[in-house]
């Protein structure tokens, strides 16, 4: 696929870390890097780095008492630039990327692992209040207020919540619709392909779909915008896009206009 | 095991990182028009299409992450389970 319009994926630099990386977050407005990982004897690690001649220069390395498993500057303003992270132990926390301690943390905010996190109303884009999403291995879904201790939001698992062989596990999440000061909704994937779309408006599941297998990954193509494309990947090496426009009015659902099933290599 | 990222500055085109370690970079094309009637004369979503643009093996491990820079358009980092951290730029991408 060498066409003369195709894009071209060039690797400018390749940096090897002692600790397992999970998240690599550009820092906004800056040629920095945050990455956050485990280190192999369970603590975190968060480390800045900055671009600079081919090479990331290290500019600070903190740990934390638990691996962090996800990041994102989504909720942070664009003059703190805070990084909400989740970590192995089920903690939801704002770390300063400075000091690397956390200005907000809410501890066991899940009772597990926080696999995946998201971020709205921060970094001048879109509108409402800035607001942090977290999916964990307990199944649930919870929406927070870095000025509050509590989940404002908190979708619990659909089974049993103290057999790990029965409850969901969230595997994504991802704000979307917040294109004014009331709309916002969550859409959020699970390990049994099920993927459910909460509106936090009028607190209702809005829609829902199964994608027959486990959802890794969701994405709203904007945040900001009124729903416009949702794209899900699955295990399977398989993805679908949906048209979020349309509402089909007697299903009360988004009519699938079009799911994609293409092979990846 | 892995994930779907779309460019900042462009909302049709997305990245996806796979558990083989590879990177596929698409973009959405819609169709000529998104709504049709259904026999009911309700509205109904019409189907586009994707098209790979490119794909790169980059490593035998997953990619567990990927961000595009918000601010350098075709700017990207990336993080591998061989336990390294990679900067990637992606060319071309404003003739899409």
């Amino acid at each position: 696929m060498d066409t003369t319009d195709a894009p071209q994926l060039i690797e400018h630099i390749n940096h090897s870390v002692n600790y397992t990386p999970y998240e690599t977050c550009w820092v906004p407005s800056s040629a920095r890097l945050v990455v956050l990982g485990l280190k192999p004897k369970g603590n975190g690690v968060m480390e800045v780095f900055e671009m600079e001649s081919g090479k990331f220069k290290q500019l600070s390395s903190r740990e934390t008492p638990h691996g962090l498993k996800c990041g994102t500057f989504g909720a942070s303003s664009l003059e703190d630039r805070h990084i909400a992270a989740g970590d192995f132990d089920g903690n939801v926390m704002l770390l300063d990327i400075e000091t690397g301690l956390p200005v907000w943390k809410v501890t066991k905010g899940h009772s597990t692992l926080v696999n995946c996190v998201d971020g709205c109303g921060g970094l001048n884009i879109g509108c409402g209040a800035p607001e942090i999403v977290t999916g964990s291995r307990d199944g649930s879904v919870r929406v927070w207020d870095p000025r509050v201790d509590k989940a404002v939001v908190s979708l619990e698992p659909e089974g049993d919540p103290q057999d790990a062989n029965d409850r969901r596990d969230c595997w994504s999440v991802a704000f979307g619709n917040s294109f004014n000061d009331e709309e916002r909704v969550i859409a959020a994937g699970y390990d049994n392909g099920d993927v459910k779309l909460f509106d936090l408006r009028t607190n209702t599941i809005r829609w829902e779909t199964n994608c027959a297998n486990g959802i890794c990954s969701v994405q709203f193509d904007r945040k900001d915008i009124e729903m416009n494309k949702l794209v899900v990947t699955t295990l399977e090496s398989k993805f679908r896009v949906y048209d979020m426009r349309t509402e089909h009015p007697v299903q009360v659902s988004y009519s699938i206009t079009d799911w994609f099933i293409l092979k990846l290599f | 095991m892995w994930g779907v990222k779309h460019l900042p500055q462009n909302r049709d085109l997305f990245l996806t990182t796979g558990g083989n370690g590879g990177l596929n970079i698409y973009k959405y094309n819609y169709p000529a028009q998104r709504q049709s009637k259904d026999a009911e004369g309700r509205a109904v979503g019409v189907p586009g299409s994707v098209e790979l643009l490119n794909s790169k093996v980059i490593s035998t491990q997953p990619i567990v992450s990927f961000d595009w820079s918000p601010d350098k358009e075709g700017l990207a980092a990336l993080a591998c389970l061989d336990q390294t951290v990679r900067a990637y730029i992606v060319t071309k991408l404003h003739l899409h």
